[in-house]
């Protein structure tokens, strides 16, 4: 929410600290701050208010009353509460369970203007369009105090047989229907709540006027509509008609009745100074008017809760700074909060109000001494193990997404069309990163893609976390080349997962049981794997990667890269890596893999074969320019005796 | 240097090449290591929950605008059963706090939990924002616990977690199954906190001195007494950070959605 610091210091007495002494203030011990504009000789703090604060700060006085209690400054004197003078001109009844609270306010001979500029102003502040002086008014107030009001045009309204305009809320009729202030019609439910005379729905209660009685330039009389309702109804009927009002929005988080009286005086004050018009009197139901509440806490949960030594008198002080009564009473305190704090329900609520303002930053770390029976969680022992294995053999782990185009169990609000499932298996995807990174063989520097994912997929039958394997080779790929290790002999992807199942087996001296491998992609549910554990049992020593990488990610060019090989015969007594040495002085930053990836001799002489990948952050690299690293290299080992350009 | 030399480790190596974790995997297995040397247990649940596990044992009632702050997938009904059930009551869960609840119900302080795993929101997905990632929470019921206790627990894990030791700075916040409520801030790991005056402003903390890490608190007495721990004897910390969040601090990397690609372009730098 926004708030403007000078309208702030309206409501204090003394003057505010620089706006970074306020912001910093706030941020410790209120709200976050989500950001701070200039306007002139304003400023405009975005304040993130807290749900749980939600009914009594979203409003400058709410803020300004928040600032003083962090800062310990003087809040000024509202002015004071006054009692309404009744009418008889006005009928007003409640007859739905959701309001407690309808007060009614007859202005009689207003004029409708232009509001004059301090009002447009302070609107204009907020992002708020000025549209006339009535209907400024309430917004202004709004903004001010947090209690939504609204001004019916009263000859729009119907009169009964004593000649009183009716105002009765009540819950709507299925299927009714009214034209609301932003010009659209709504269809509404016996689920909402309206403000009705006797024969129209005027206004959906605590959400949006109607238009037809709304106030414009003719009108002559008003009425100003101070309402109570429940939090529950309005944010249902807010949601399901689409529309979010600066009303809605307050009377959704549960404000307080009592902010009526509070808004009050300063609505009749200003209905007349920019109307000229008559205050003619009110009438205010309210049903189950609100009490206070005590809370009483114990001293020691106050210490225990923050650790910090607090006496009873220090926390009262703390909370009297918010207007919150307390007193001490033997080993406890007992609280009780102004009506409009809604949030000092239970003990812990005041011991928050008391460790916010007197300082998170004050609470030293003291060291968690329980000591409780460590279980072992065999899915984590099993996952982990296996993900340990696999990549010390060659595999590389893959996440992929949980949503897909098809499946079991299906998402009632997907993000996209192609999500609306949950995944019913781990293969599709993997065989999809299978694809993926077989072009990226080159730049990643490897001869064979090896992954596995291991992850919850959700079948008819419930949630099951499964692994896959997945593997796929360059054709022709012989695997028993000198890369491949301690294999030696030729095998498929088939057969080289089939082999991995078996290690893991093994390593974890487990049974798998039958796999249906299929195009080098293997599936199986991990319950299969049952590991007895030992109630003492604990996680294998090194299980877990405990080394503190200083790994720092480098961004994943966008940009295609392109291969280059070289291969050149020297003399035999030439090592490998004065060849290197004479390469590398050419590479730029343009090449981003370099290395060796054949040898054989044949006489005197010995081939070395050399792959470079190209590839840039910023473009797609010309020939010219991996010419202009390629061609020196030719030039160098051509210059050399002996060397031959294969 | 002449090029670039991070993925210079030849192909040629004739041993059997190690595969990559990962990035994400590396930082859980971290976080399981630091917490079951702490004497955590490590829980689980089901990643699809019910309403009642993931919102209402939480004290988050329906039409509370407290659940705004969860966007939730929700599974849709059966439809066999629809008439029977207006509405669906499964959900994808957006956090791992039903693992607490579960977990209570089952065990007797003095409890001693965290549960990593994968959670869901309903949002548009950005650099920032996924509409899957991992989160950890954690859970401490026993007695006499403090705000003091989650401070040096969190402590404790981050000097292990980012290999160096770094303050926490706690505000107020609001979560429905805490109270107090508090976010955690870390001093920034890259500039120390320091970088107020520095010409350039650091990358990680944007100039402030502090990373918003995650959320925690004094666990609230209703969470406590609808999982039938009597909230006058016994008192605990929760605390739920974003997992990702803390691998792409670590790590640098700069959009979460290359976490889900399954791209060795990423993995294979880890």
């Amino acid at each position: 929410m926004k708030v403007s610091l000078n309208w702030i210091q309206e409501y204090i007495d003394d003057t505010l600290p620089p706006v970074n002494e306020v912001v910093e203030a706030l941020t410790m011990h209120s709200f976050e701050i989500e950001g701070v504009e200039d306007s002139g000789d304003d400023k405009i703090l975005d304040v993130k208010v807290l749900p749980n604060r939600s009914h009594d700060c979203l409003s400058h006085y709410g803020i300004a009353s928040e600032i003083c209690s962090v800062l310990n400054l003087k809040r000024k004197d509202l002015l004071s509460q006054v009692t309404l003078s009744k009418t008889d001109k006005l009928s007003v009844s409640i007859s739905t369970k959701n309001s407690s609270r309808a007060m009614k306010v007859l202005v009689t001979g207003v004029r409708i203007g232009e509001s004059p500029e301090w009002l447009k102003q302070k609107l204009n502040l907020l992002g708020s369009r000025s549209i006339n002086s009535v209907v400024d008014m309430t917004n202004y107030l709004t903004f001010a105090f947090g209690q939504p009001i609204h001004a019916f045009d009263a000859g729009k309204v119907s009169q009964n047989r004593k000649g009183q305009y009716v105002f009765n809320i009540r819950d709507a009729i299925k299927g009714e229907k009214i034209t609301l202030l932003d010009g659209k019609e709504y269809t509404l439910d016996e689920t909402m709540m309206v403000i009705a005379d006797d024969t129209k729905a005027l206004d959906v209660a605590g959400v949006m006027g109607g238009k037809e009685t709304g106030v414009g330039v003719e009108t002559t009389d008003i009425v100003l509509s101070f309402s109570g309702f429940n939090p529950v109804s309005v944010r249902k009927t807010a949601k399901s008609l689409g529309i979010r009002t600066d009303a809605s929005q307050r009377f959704e988080n549960e404000i307080s009745a009592s902010l009526v009286e509070r808004v009050l005086p300063y609505a009749l004050k200003l209905v007349v100074e920019l109307t000229g018009g008559t205050v003619a009197g009110g009438v205010d139901v309210y049903k189950n008017p609100e009490k206070l509440q005590t809370v009483s806490v114990p001293l020691k949960k106050i210490t225990s809760m923050l650790n910090l030594t607090i006496t009873g008198e220090e926390a009262v002080e703390l909370l009297a700074r918010q207007n919150i009564m307390a007193t001490v009473d033997g080993d406890k305190i007992v609280v009780t909060a102004p009506l409009h704090r809604l949030d000092i329900k239970i003990p812990e609520d005041v011991v928050e109000e008391i460790g916010r303002l007197y300082g998170y930053k004050n609470i030293e770390p003291a060291p968690l001494t329980l000591e409780a029976k460590v279980v072992v969680n065999e899915e984590v022992y099993i996952t982990d193990s296996i993900r340990k294995f696999l990549t010390q053999n060659g595999f590389n782990e893959i996440y992929t997404y949980a949503f897909t185009s098809g499946g079991d169990i299906e998402i009632e609000n997907p993000l996209a069309g192609d999500k609306k499932f949950l995944r019913n298996n781990l293969s599709s995807g993997m065989e999809e990163s299978l694809e993926k990174n077989f072009k990226y063989l080159d730049l990643l520097g490897i001869e064979e893609v090896k992954l596995f994912e291991i992850g919850k997929v959700f079948t008819k039958k419930g949630e099951e976390l499964h692994i896959s394997l997945g593997v796929k080779y360059p054709k022709n790929y012989n695997r028993a080349k000198p890369s491949s290790g301690r294999m030696t002999e030729k095998v498929n992807v088939d057969e080289e997962i089939a082999r991995t199942i078996t290690l893991i087996e093994e390593h974890l001296n487990v049974s798998i049981g039958d796999v249906s491998i299929l195009s080098g992609v293997v599936e199986f549910d991990l319950a299969r794997i049952k590991k007895e554990l030992d109630p003492t049992e604990k996680y294998p020593e090194d299980l877990w990667n405990m080394e503190n990488k200083e790994v720092q990610y480098k961004t994943i060019s966008a940009y295609p890269f392109a291969v280059r090989d070289v291969a050149v015969f020297v003399p035999n007594e030439i090592e490998v890596s004065k060849v290197e040495e004479l390469i590398k002085q050419h590479l730029n930053t343009n090449v981003v893999r370099f290395a060796m990836f054949d040898k054989f001799t044949k006489e005197e002489k010995t081939s070395y074969a050399f792959r470079l990948v190209f590839q840039s952050n910023e473009k797609t690299l010309t020939e010219e320019e991996i010419n202009s690293v390629m061609n020196p290299i030719y030039e160098t080992l051509k210059a050399h005796e002996g060397f031959e350009i294969r | 240097m002449g090029y670039n030399d991070y993925n210079m480790e030849g192909d040629n190596i004739t041993e059997v090449k190690k595969g990559h974790n990962h990035p994400l995997s590396l930082i859980l297995e971290q976080i399981n290591g630091i917490f079951d040397e702490l004497g955590f247990t490590i829980a689980s649940g089901p990643e699809v929950e019910t309403e009642f596990y993931n919102f209402d044992s939480l004290n988050i009632p329906e039409h509370h605008p407290a659940r705004d702050m969860w966007d939730t997938f929700w599974i849709a009904s059966d439809p066999k059963q629809i008439g029977q059930r207006l509405k669906p009551e499964k959900l994808l869960r957006t956090h791992t706090s039903p693992v607490q609840v579960r977990f209570m119900e089952g065990n007797k302080p003095p409890i001693k939990i965290i549960a990593p795993g994968k959670v869901f929101r309903h949002e548009a997905t950005d650099a920032t924002h996924e509409a899957q990632f991992y989160q950890l929470e954690g859970l401490v019921v026993g007695e006499d616990i403090s705000l003091a206790n989650l401070k040096w627990t969190l402590e404790t894990f981050f000097e292990k977690l980012f290999g160096k030791k770094t303050g926490l700075r706690l505000r107020p916040s609001y979560f429905p199954f805490v109270e107090p409520g508090v976010e955690i801030d870390m001093t920034c790991f890259k500039c120390g906190g320091q970088n107020q005056e520095v010409v350039t402003v650091c990358n990680v903390c944007k100039g402030t001195g502090y990373i918003e890490i995650m959320g925690a608190g004094l666990v609230h007495p209703k969470v406590l007494e609808s999982s039938g721990i009597d909230s006058k004897k016994y008192s605990g910390f929760a605390f739920g950070c974003g997992v990702d969040r803390l691998a792409m601090l670590k790590y640098g990397i700069d959009d979460v959605r290359l976490l889900y690609q399954g791209d060795l372009r990423l993995i294979n730098q880890f």
